[in-house]
């Protein structure tokens, strides 16, 4: 169903670069991902591409020819061509899918292809041209299309209001940052609070099972320790090393941490947010 | 006028000498305090990068470091965050003259290499090293450490 999806969005050329689209549309770079290429849609008044058009006519195939996120060397069996002229002996593992229509795809890992981490994909995004296996050049008229791009963004994450840094994973003597973004608060009584009453309840479990509390959720307010520092619009936030911060005997590891973003003045549920904040210190 | 113009184009414009060489890593050795951390978050997907130095300064942590030439250093620390120098111990780069990284051995034991961030002359104020953090087998966070000269 997406294939025919990502085929119905080239046909109709509201695809989001015109000639190229990918199924899934957001593209993991560890899952296998088909890029399609519409060659109807290249730029015809280029002599290049002209004679890219004239090549599949005449019942050539098409190759993927890619430099970015990774290029491989010659010596490569992913090199884009092979031998000393590898610009007129594209590599046979490169060869596209003839899908019908003027549509070509090529389904493939980006990672395990280009040997890069998925970061590097997320930076660099998917560069490459399609042309026949022999792209002219040495002199002949080159056959090929205009440089294509398939982006690769990473999938977008809305974190809560109230969130760490880093995200995942945290020893606990590295810098913990937390952050708490009240103007995106969507609970009515928490909204809109003064720089001088947003305070954290912290605690933190032990490996030990045993617990440190630094106060109970009815004294956070009073202690200047766990006030929240209001950095402006909207935002506040604590940053510590959770070791110092809990006070945690010597030989004692923490386990987890939760936090609670609290009014100063607590009185009932009404005064703290609903989702209380875990962060994993030990490995799971 | 023209024959001065000439003239004064055609004189030979002076080479001077262009200095004694100098190693880029010369002016490690120096007492170097703490002046930011930065940290990357390497498990997101796109890695986040962060300057964490507040979380170190609220807490009154300071760092000092004192590398001499002789290969040996010493630490003199209020430093509850990630313990990568020990009390001290030795230190060598890993080339002469070209070096890019830095090993530092703590007399507790342990080896702590770590990429240079910048060439460390004996004019330059400032010292920077980037040292890895790894837990549950895997790499998760790194730490850009940018020090003072005192």
């Amino acid at each position: 169903m997406k294939k025919i999806l990502a085929l119905a969005l080239l046909f109709t050329g509201v695809s989001m670069t015109a000639q190229v689209t990918s199924d899934p549309e957001q593209v993991d770079p560890g899952a296998p991902v088909t890029v399609y290429v519409d060659i109807n849609q290249l730029d015809a008044s280029l002599d290049h591409v002209q004679n890219l058009l004239t090549a599949v006519a005449n019942g050539e195939d098409l190759y993927i020819w890619t430099w970015k996120p990774f290029e491989h060397g010659p010596a490569s069996p992913k090199a884009n061509g092979l031998g000393a002229t590898a610009w007129k002996n594209s590599n046979p593992i490169l060869v596209m899918t003839n899908e019908g229509n003027g549509v070509y795809s090529y389904t493939f890992t980006m990672t395990d292809f280009y040997e890069v981490d998925a970061a590097t994909c997320y930076k660099e995004d998917m560069h490459f041209l399609v042309k026949p296996k022999d792209g002219g050049g040495y002199g002949d008229p080159d056959l090929k299309s205009e440089d294509l791009v398939l982006k690769v963004d990473p999938p977008a994450t809305d974190k809560d209001p109230f969130f760490p840094f880093p995200y995942i994973q945290v020893g606990q003597d590295d810098a913990l940052i937390l952050t708490y973004e009240n103007f995106r608060e969507e609970k009515e009584s928490m909204q809109g609070l003064d720089p001088d009453e947003c305070y954290v309840y912290a605690e933190a479990t032990l490996t030990d099972n045993s617990k440190i509390i630094i106060d109970n959720i009815f004294n956070v307010g009073s202690n200047p320790d766990l006030q929240m520092n209001y950095i402006g619009e909207g935002v506040f936030e604590k940053a510590f090393v959770p070791d110092q911060f809990f006070d945690v005997p010597a030989g004692k590891e923490i386990d987890f941490m939760k936090f609670i973003i609290i009014r100063k003045t607590y009185a009932s549920g009404a005064d703290r947010i609903d989702k209380d904040l875990d962060v994993q210190v030990a490995c799971p | 006028m023209v024959v001065l113009i000439a003239a004064v184009a055609c004189n030979k414009p002076e080479i001077k000498d262009i200095g004694t060489r100098y190693v880029p890593t010369e002016g490690i050795p120096g007492s170097w305090s703490i002046h930011q951390v930065e940290m990357t978050d390497q498990l997101v997907p796109v890695p986040e990068t962060q300057d964490v130095t507040r979380a170190f300064e609220a807490m009154g942590n300071n760092l000092t470091l004192t590398i001499k030439e002789d290969g040996t250093y010493t630490v003199d620390e209020t430093w509850y965050g990630p313990d990568f120098f020990g009390t001290g111990g030795t230190w060598m780069l890993n080339a002469e003259d070209y070096a890019d990284s830095i090993t530092f051995f703590t007399t507790e034991g342990d080896t702590s290499a770590m990429s240079l961030l910048n060439m460390v002359r004996k004019i330059d104020p400032y010292f920077g090293v980037k040292a890895q953090r790894n837990n549950c087998d895997k790499d998760y966070a790194s730490y850009d450490l940018t020090f003072s000269r005192n």
